[in-house]
This record gives structure tokens, sequence and C-alpha cells, in this order.
């Protein structure tokens, strides 16, 4: 797009532009310089002092939790961007299957309905369908199969997955939708030319949908990924331990001790504002890495 | 636009004429095969909230039961009761008013901003453009705190209340990148000829965006007005540190503050979980393709 004046015409237009220029600089952009200045204080309730990198040397070499934090951050993206791609990739397959558009529609409409309700709820429910012995569901339903019982949220091996679990079941919904419009783009004659040839279903799909679905699946990796890494809501309503000061959380020992969660603790429960905004420094870093890579796809989508 | 509920693939169609009988027990094979994965997949989607309602009226004894039962033998609204009479009643009011407030605001800055931005292209408008596609890349929880800070320096600056009021929690998401994204690319479907006509008949700029550009895609507001109140009202993060006295929480606080120290009382987490997602789910009944279409068309949020 290429704009002749520096300025637009009319007043309004430049008021609302103006107004839109403080509103950017005041709410974001002055807050994280200030993450990058404050992450060279050390600053806490009682101390304020210059320590130049020393935040930095802390966390990478000396804090394990951080590394703790982040290696649990990238585990939890792998646990659930895969689920999330095969789930909604498979529904949308399915759906696309179906002649009768208002059974389509029922079953779009439902399959949905988890990505819109409110995190904190659902995570309030399938805490209690994860209660440990034969008091929740999912013990019930593997008791079933002579299985179990598993201690999921209570278990450094299951806690993890159980909130990626949780996660997969909130996004294949959404994903779904974005590969359904995904394969309405894709044109019919490729399927048409391919079936002539004498193309099996199992071949149309491996050959023809997955190839050209690849933007989209590219564009649901990163934005589940950027998602999966800003996890905060299930940790902070599913992980605090009784008896902890201050309900800690992100238990059992550290097994959910998402990235969020620990600048969360550090920076404002704890107060230690100076490291806790080297650490979000820190994330803000690898986050810009992944949100060029989501800039990318955007653009490949929408022609900006 | 993408059009989620469109045509059926050809393939399909392609397949009937002249077709074998084993052909025809195949495909039929196939179509059991797809609806029975179609219905499984609907059961383990909606379990998890048949499971909370039937939880939620069960009464005191029952919900202790060792297995669960799988559905109430008993039934009892006591637990909503309880729960709508303690702090609940005022937790919905602030989270109305909270996601209420956003979404009016964000709606009208963004349909704003996106006129401007496209109607009155400029090279400051692509500036701001990019200040606001950049700004989709900076996760909250990085700037939260000095975000809050700042808060609290505005307070003490002007002298009026901003740290655990609507206001303060309000101000950080006036404007948002997601909005103006999405309104922005509605406003290429406002023909130029009518505001060209309306500039002619000397309509001001604002009477030709609230008169002409508004109607035009009131549709888009209000697929932007849903998401929006949805997001907001799920809010966690934010509140929890704005929001610091409890006649001043939002539900997503309630509920944290509710369970407490011990995860023990089912009956009372379980009726306060279904009237947190009922307000939304009700929303999702009545609008839903607005919501899909608008998810699908723009894909924005994680």
């Amino acid at each position: 797009m290429q704009a002749a004046t520096w300025l637009p015409r009319g007043g309004l237009a430049r008021v609302v532009l103006f107004a839109a220029i403080a509103f950017f600089l005041l709410m974001i952009w002055w807050p994280i310089s200030q993450t990058f200045w404050l992450s060279f204080w050390d600053q806490r309730p009682g101390v304020q002092r210059w320590v130049g990198l020393e935040n930095y040397r802390t966390l990478l070499f000396v804090d394990t939790v951080f590394w703790k934090s982040l290696s649990v951050t990238f585990w939890y993206v792998g646990l659930t961007v895969p689920g999330v791609v095969v789930f909604g990739l498979l529904l949308a397959v399915a759906l696309d299957g179906l002649k009768n558009l208002t059974v389509r529609g029922f079953f779009t409409s439902l399959y949905f309905v988890p990505y819109i309700v409110p995190l904190v709820a659902v995570a309030l429910v399938w805490r209690y369908m994860y209660l440990p012995g034969n008091q929740g569901l999912f013990n019930v339903i593997l008791g079933t199969f002579d299985l179990g019982p598993v201690r999921w949220l209570n278990s450094t091996d299951w806690a993890l997955p159980s909130l990626a679990i949780l996660r997969i079941w909130k996004i294949s919904g959404y994903a779904m939708v974005l590969f359904m419009a995904g394969l309405q783009s894709i044109p019919a004659v490729y399927y048409e030319a391919a079936s002539i040839d004498g193309a099996n279903a199992w071949h149309r799909f491996w050959r023809i949908t997955l190839p050209l679905l690849m933007p989209t699946t590219a564009f649901v990796v990163v934005i589940t990924t950027i998602g999966a890494m800003l996890e905060f809501t299930t940790v902070y309503v599913m992980t605090n331990q009784p008896g902890a000061a201050g309900g800690d959380r992100g238990g059992p020992n550290f097994a959910t001790h998402v990235m969020s969660y620990h600048i969360f603790k550090t920076a404002i429960t704890n107060q230690y504002e100076g490291l806790g905004s080297a650490n979000a420094a820190i994330f803000f870093v690898i986050m810009v890495v992944i949100g060029f890579l989501q800039y990318r796809f955007l653009k490949v989508r929408h022609d900006y | 636009m993408a059009q989620v509920q469109a045509t059926a693939p050809a393939t399909a169609r392609l397949a009937h004429p002249a077709m074998s009988g084993l052909a025809r027990a195949r495909r039929r094979g196939g179509r059991i095969a797809l609806y029975a994965v179609l219905l499984l997949f609907g059961v383990i989607f909606a379990f998890p909230f048949y499971w909370v309602l039937s939880a939620s009226v069960k009464d005191v004894v029952e919900i202790r039961a060792v297995p669960p039962t799988w559905w109430p033998h008993s039934f009892s609204l006591d637990a909503y009761g309880r729960v709508w009479t303690g702090k609940f009643a005022r937790y919905f009011v602030n989270s109305f008013v909270y996601a209420g407030s956003v979404t009016v605001i964000d709606v009208f800055t963004s349909t704003l901003l996106g006129y401007v931005l496209i109607k009155h292209a400029s090279r400051l408008g692509n500036v701001v453009f990019w200040m606001i596609l950049s700004a989709t890349m900076v996760p909250f929880v990085t700037y939260l705190l000095p975000l809050f800070i700042l808060l609290i320096q505005m307070q003490n600056l002007l002298g009026i209340p901003v740290i655990n009021t609507y206001w303060g929690m309000i101000m950080p998401w006036m404007i948002s990148p997601f909005g103006v994204f999405l309104m922005r690319q509605a406003m290429y479907s406002v023909p130029n000829e009518l505001l060209d006509a309306a500039r002619i008949d000397g309509a001001s700029d604002w009477t030709a965006f609230s008169r002409i550009v508004v109607p035009l895609v009131k549709q888009n507001m209000a697929a932007l007005a849903l998401l929006i109140f949805i997001f907001r009202y799920d809010d966690l993060l934010w509140p929890l540190v704005v929001a610091q006295s409890p006649t001043m929480y939002p539900v997503t606080i309630g509920l944290v503050e509710f369970i407490g120290e011990f995860f023990v009382e089912y009956d009372l987490y379980t009726a306060a979980a279904v009237l947190t997602i009922l307000p939304v789910l009700a929303l999702y009944l009545i609008l839903q393709r607005f919501i899909i279409e608008g998810i699908a068309t723009q894909g924005l949020k994680g």
C-alpha cells in the first residue's frame, strides 16, 4: 500500500491516528522498555540498586527454576501442538466428507464449543474429572479397562500431560475451523483429475489435501505454539498445592511450572521485580522470534 | 471471506454413476465409520459439560460417592443457591462491567481505526498499522509488571484511583490489534463511491463514518463484539494484578479464590463453573455462525 502524503486528510483521521499512537506507546511500548530497564536493577521490597547484567547471570547460570520453567514450557508445546494439529485436521476432513450441510453445521458448532467456553471454568471442571483415586471420572473410565488409577495432577509424570490433554480438547475445534477454511480453498478440479486417474481416498488425502493444506497447517502450528507458550490459566487454576504458602502453584515439584507462571510468581507474587523483569525480557525475545514466524504466515494468508 | 459451510467436495458427486455393488457397500461402510468417528468426538467434546452439570445438581451426599454416579440419583439446587448468595452475584456484575465496557470501547476504536487506515490512507497510518502489527507479537505477561507500575504512577500523579477500579482494568484493552485487523479488513467492502458522494454533499467525516460506514460493517462489528466479550470475560491474569479487593473480582478470580487451599467442595465448584459457563454458552448458541466465521476469516487469537 503506497500512500502519497504523511498525514491523512481531515481532522478526525489525524486525531484518531495520534490517539492510537499515544495509546500504543503508553500501554505497550513504554512498559516493554521498562521491562528491559528494570531487568538491570536489583529491585525488591526494601532494595533498589543497579546491578547491570547480574540478573541475567543469575537466571542463566544460577537459577535452576528458570531452566526448568523453560523446558516445561517447550515440553508443553511439544505435547499439545501435534495433538491439536492431528485432531483438528482429522475433524476437518471428516466434516468435509459430510454432504448434508445441516449435519455438518451441527457437528462444527458442537466441536467448537470447548474453544469458546471460559478456560477458568473449564479448568475447574477438568480438575474435578482428574481427581485421584476412584473419585475422578478419568480414573473410573480407566478402571473399566482395568487400568489406573492414575494420580494425574498429583504426579510429576502426569501433571503436565494432564494440562496438555485439556488444552488439546479445548483448542482442536479452533484448529478444525481453520483447516475447514483451508480445505474449502483447494480447487475441486484436483480431486476430479486424481479420481479419473484412479487415485483412492487415501492417496488423494496424502498427495493432494495434505500438501495443499501446508500454509494452513503452518499457520495452525505457529498460532497454537504461541498459545501454548503463554499458558497460565490452567496452571493457576489446577495446580495449587495445599499447605504451600499463598497457594504455590506449578507443582508437583515444578512439573507444571510454565514460563508465564514463573514470571508472574517472581515479579508479582514475590515482588522480585528486577529478576522477574530479566526473566520477562528473555521470554520476550523468544516470543518475538516465534512472532516473526507468525507474521510471515499471516502475510501468506492475508496478503498484507 | 472464507465460507465454512459452503460447497461439498466434488469427489462425492463424481463417484455416483455406474457404481458396482461392491463399491456401494464399501461406500456405505465408509459412511458408517465416518458417522461413528463424528459421534465419538461429539461425545468426547460434550461429556465434560454433562459431567459438570450432573455433578452440580447432586446432593451433598451423592457428590462424595466413590466411584461417582454416572447420572444424578438425587436432585438439589442447593449448591447454586449457596454460590449465588455468596459473593458470586457481585463477581458477575464485575465481569460484565469489565468485559462489557472493553467490548463497547474496543469495537468503537477498532472500527474507527479501520476506517481511518483504509479510507484515509497515509504514511502515518501505515506507521500506526506497523505499530499494531508488531504489538501482536508482544505477550502481555512480559510487560505486565511495568504496566502495573505505570498505573500506580498515573494514580499518584493525577490523584484519581486507578488500581482496583474498573477503569484500571479496562485501560490496557481500549484498542486491540485483533479488533483493528478485523475491522480494517471489513473496510474493503465499503465502496469509496458512497463516501465520495457523501463528501460532495457536504457531510463531515464523522457523519460519513457514523451514517454510512457503521451500517455497512455492522455485522463485522457484532462478530468482533462477541469475540472480545468472550475473551475478556475469561481473563484471569490482568484482574489478578489490578483487582485487589474481593468487591472488584471478576468471576475468573472468584472461581480461583473459591477453590482456596483445598479442592474439596465439589458441589459448590461445579455449580459455580456451570454459572460461569452459562452466559458464554448462551451467547454462542444464539450467535454461533458469527463467531465461527469471525475466527475462520481472521484466525488471529491463539
